[in-house]
């Protein structure tokens, strides 16, 4: 990089925001996938003016820019594919305001999103999005990804969440999108557009964020199968009593094993060997427990081999600790690890569980499969003990089996860690040649230089 | 989704790096997920991403592989780790980030990179202080002229200059003599009613600094009835050193201390010193790869000792203050006994366990303090960063008295405590414990003489 774009890059952020060192490239070239790619600089912006300068620079000086929040993401989706300029975001740290009486939050890209959930609670407040990663995901990878969590069956994604944007487009200018109410209809939803976006139009800075009333009183629930194929019936009928709980969970007994290999790992002992079902219902206190009988009998009457309710102390809370860092511990199961992401129609979950259980035996390969069932949601993962060459014939036969059956039993594959890196190629299958192009069309307009997060979500230079 | 292989495979540099390449099993485990951000008390005060448990292992990792080498600011990176071992609760894979880092540094530290301050202190001082008893003596004497110069003096402030810290900081003083010096090797009660024997390990800082620490563990044990035995050619536990990566003089320390202790004759091998507990429980099997079968097994802190061995029950027949207003106390869990040792019941089991005495938990009662022995010598100001969120947790409970299990962390919250303008006492359990039993007795003695004027 030349030193006078390194020089201005210095005057806007203060040379020590400004990194060259081999060791902090090294550090910012990777997020929770392994692909990597060095950056040339990485800036650490204190403000959204900084932000806006840096951009307007990389734009006149055709330099790739690539945001970056906790690197936490599944997707690559923060790989500095075409070297230049990382942007660390994580020093946009602040809450801007908490406006109880109006339902809402304003919040920088770089809040740990756990740390929002805990200052609105303070209010009783909820702002529902659950992320697994949310002790440390910021909200701004949030946006970026629309990222989901375990409550989003009943409360839905970051998307339903969002009553505006701050972002500062590429070119420089800081721009306002939406506003501080739920309805807001000037225009084009610009919020919405940006938002899982990953980077690729603009830069988040700061949400606008809805809350809601904290539910009065939780449940959790867990039930015991055999083999997946039986939770996720289970699981499909639950939902169709009309129930809504606000975990709806599954995962098989590969991935429970994976678990117990864990001293002291947060599962009950009559979990082991299942393929477990997680619950929780929310709501008033009545209404909640109600809600949770009513679970327990449709486990029992499915074939559930036992079903618990009843938590001391922090039992509940290291269940769901187990939960979320599940897809972390599946990575210590093997040396490489393929992770897919598919979705089907609820009513076909059981269908696709037992499917990816028999690609497994087919093929040699062990797949430890969870997921957010209740919305055919499913993560086979891949768990490889040799290096990927020698199993890539395997792997890719399994990968496409696995996703043909999701797209011809009317599902969609990727869904939910965004697109990415990782499969960026994937969109062309997905989506038609007019969307596709309607989308490049769309991006062009955003970043006219094409600058910014190069080769991510839409195929462009570097994966075609 | 393309199934070619997603990140380049190298072969790792097992044979240039043979400390790390040991653990490279263990470093291809980390994926990365970064979970460990949320707790690494580095990373949060700097939110530096090279700063944090997964950025110092994919740092390590990159050596390995040939990506990076063993700079200067590797170096400052892998150093800057407290070893609090919040990480290795957090991480879903169970990565042994702690021995990954402690390999790193003995990395460096065979490539020469052990800086001269730290050789002095590790080489010099605490190695030779077993083989030259007096060296207390000596750091006594030091300190009496310079206490002479100023009130504030303690010998600890002859390093200031060299680790540029503070001036107003609040250090422990040498004492005149060293504990070991001032006990005999066998410490028999008047009545042995608990049949248990003990060896005590006393560890640097009870030996020199905290006195007091070792003299009430021996005092309360004394009175439960159980017989004391101090070896004489016991030395410092070698924390310091494999922490600093010189395993070798480590490991000359550990064997000089399983020669001196023979854990046959013994119930228990007591320690006051949570790092000196981890140390000889696992530290020199795990990393400075010793056989301690038969010793290990018998290591054990005072309060879970006393918890386990004695049971709290013996502790509460002992005349203990009852009336009287009731002293509102908190406990600060030491990284080193928590998570290193999985000892975290015992010490509030104790200090629930006595009368008069009402026990408050602190929020995040296991957060790292920031001391890290050494380390808060050598990084103060990123010490003191942590330090603070401590500090705020304390003033929320209202206690009047901090108890915690390491002496290195009673340093570190006197300081910070004090800079907060807290007005706590801050003790060691064993100290507390003391402290209570003695209130009585001279409450007691002090009733038998008026009682007896007035006959």
């Amino acid at each position: 990089m030349k030193e006078t774009v390194l020089h201005k890059l210095r005057e806007i952020a203060g040379p020590r925001s400004v990194l060259l060192e081999k060791e902090e490239l090294l550090r910012h070239s990777c997020d929770a996938t392994r692909r990597s790619e060095l950056p040339e600089v990485v800036v650490c912006p204190g403000n959204v003016e900084q932000v806006a300068a840096v951009a307007r620079l990389c734009t006149e000086e055709r330099i790739p820019l690539t945001p970056r929040g906790a690197g936490t993401g599944l997707s690559g989706g923060s790989v500095p594919l075409e070297g230049g300029v990382l942007l660390s975001l994580t020093g946009l740290r602040r809450i801007r305001e908490i406006v109880t009486e109006d339902l809402y939050a304003v919040v920088e890209a770089g809040v740990v999103t756990e740390e929002l959930k805990k200052a609105v609670e303070i209010s009783s407040l909820f702002y529902p999005p659950d992320p697994a990663s949310q002790k440390t995901c910021t909200v701004g990878g949030n946006v970026a990804t629309s990222a989901r969590g375990l409550r989003s069956l009943k409360y839905g994604v970051t998307k339903n969440y969002l009553l505006g944007l701050e972002i500062v487009l590429p070119t420089g200018e800081v721009m306002k999108t939406g506003g501080r109410t739920v309805k807001n209809v000037a225009g084009f939803d610009l919020t919405r557009l940006v938002c899982g976006s990953e980077g690729t139009l603009a830069l988040v800075t700061a949400a606008v964020l809805k809350l809601i009333p904290l539910p009065e009183h939780r449940v959790t629930l867990l039930a015991g199968f055999p083999d997946l194929e039986q939770a996720a019936r289970a699981v499909s009928a639950v939902m169709s009593l009309g129930a809504t709980p606000s975990i709806l969970d599954v995962m098989d007994s590969v991935s429970v094993g994976v678990l117990f290999r864990r001293e002291g790992n947060g599962l009950p002992p009559e979990a082991k060997g299942h393929s477990l079902l997680l619950a929780e219902t929310d709501g008033f206190r009545e209404a909640a427990e109600q809600e949770a009988q009513t679970l327990e009998q449709v486990c029992v009457d499915s074939g559930a081999a036992f079903v618990r309710r009843s938590w001391d102390g922090e039992e509940e809370e290291r269940l769901w600790e187990e939960r979320r860092g599940l897809l972390s511990a599946l990575g210590k199961a093997g040396p490489v690890t393929v992770l897919e992401d598919v979705t089907v129609p609820g009513s076909r979950v059981g269908e696709m569980a037992r499917f990816v259980t028999e690609t497994g035996k087919r093929h040699g390969l062990r797949i430890a499969t969870f997921g957010h069932a209740a919305d055919g949601n499913l993560h086979p993962v891949i768990l490889l003990d040799a290096p990927l060459a020698e199993k890539t014939p395997a792997v890719q036969a399994a990968v496409n089996g696995i996703q043909q059956r999701a797209l011809s039993l009317g599902g969609a594959v990727p869904v939910e860690y965004g697109i990415g890196l990782e499969r960026a190629g994937f969109l062309k299958k997905e989506e038609s040649g007019p969307a596709l192009e309607t989308m490049r069309r769309l991006k062009a307009s955003f970043d006219p230089a094409g600058i910014l997060n190069p080769g991510k979500v839409i195929p462009g230079r570097v994966t075609e | 989704m393309s199934v070619e292989p997603k990140f380049v495979y190298r072969e790792p540099l097992k044979d240039v790096y043979p400390r790390v390449g040991k653990f490279s099993d263990e470093i291809v485990k980390c994926i990365k997920c970064g979970l460990c951000r949320a707790v690494c008390p580095t990373l949060i005060e700097t939110l530096s991403e090279s700063q944090g448990a997964r950025g110092r292992v994919s740092l390590v990792e990159a050596v390995l592989d040939g990506r990076l080498s063993l700079s200067d600011i590797f170096d400052e990176r892998i150093s800057s780790c407290i070893n609090c071992k919040a990480c290795i609760d957090a991480c879903p894979s169970g990565v042994r980030v702690d021995d990954i880092i402690l390999a790193a540094r003995a990395e460096l530290v065979a490539r020469g990179r052990l800086p001269f301050f730290k050789r002095l202190i590790l080489r010099g001082l605490l190695k030779r202080g077993r083989l030259l008893p007096p060296v207390g003596k000596l750091a006594s004497l030091f300190q009496r002229v310079l206490l002479a110069l100023s009130p504030k003096g303690s010998a600890l402030r002859l390093l200031l200059p060299a680790v540029r810290i503070d001036r107003e900081r609040r250090l422990p003083v040498f004492a005149s003599r060293s504990f070991r010096e001032q006990v005999s090797e066998r410490i028999v009660p008047e009545e042995r009613k608990s049949g248990l024997r003990v060896a005590y390990f006393v560890g640097c800082s009870s030996n020199l600094l905290y006195t007091d620490v070792a003299t009430a563990t021996v005092e309360v044990l004394k009175r439960l009835g159980v017989e004391v035995l101090v070896p004489r050619e016991q030395g410092c536990c070698g924390t310091p050193m494999f922490n600093a990566g010189d395993f070798e003089t480590a490991r000359d320390m550990a064997r000089a201390n399983l020669k001196a202790f023979d854990a046959s004759a013994v119930d228990a091998v007591i320690v006051t010193c949570a790092s000196c507990g981890l140390a000889l429980k696992r530290e020199y099997s795990a990393i400075l790869e010793l056989d301690t079968s038969g010793f290990s097994e018998k290591v054990m802190d005072a309060s879970e000792f006393i918890v386990k061995k004695v049971g709290v029950e013996a502790l509460r027949a002992l005349p203990l203050p009852r009336d009287g207003e009731n002293e509102v106390v908190t406990y600060h869990d030491p990284c080193h006994l928590k998570r290193g040792q999985g000892v975290w019941e015992e010490p509030r089991q104790l200090i629930k366990s006595l009368p008069g005495v009402e026990f408050r938990e602190m929020p995040e009662a296991d957060r790292c303090c920031g001391g890290g022995g050494l380390y808060s010598f050598t990084h103060y100001e990123m010490s003191m960063a942590v330090a603070a969120h401590k500090a705020e947790a304390v003033r929320e409970t209202g206690a009047r008295v901090v108890l915690t299990s390491c002496p290195s962390c009673i340093m570190q919250l006197r300081d910070t405590l004090a800079r907060a303008g807290l007005d706590v006492e801050v003790s060691h359990v064993m100290e507390f414990l003391y402290r209570r039993l003695r209130a009585n007795e001279a409450a007691t003695v002090l009733e038998t003489s008026i009682a007896q004027q007035r006959v």
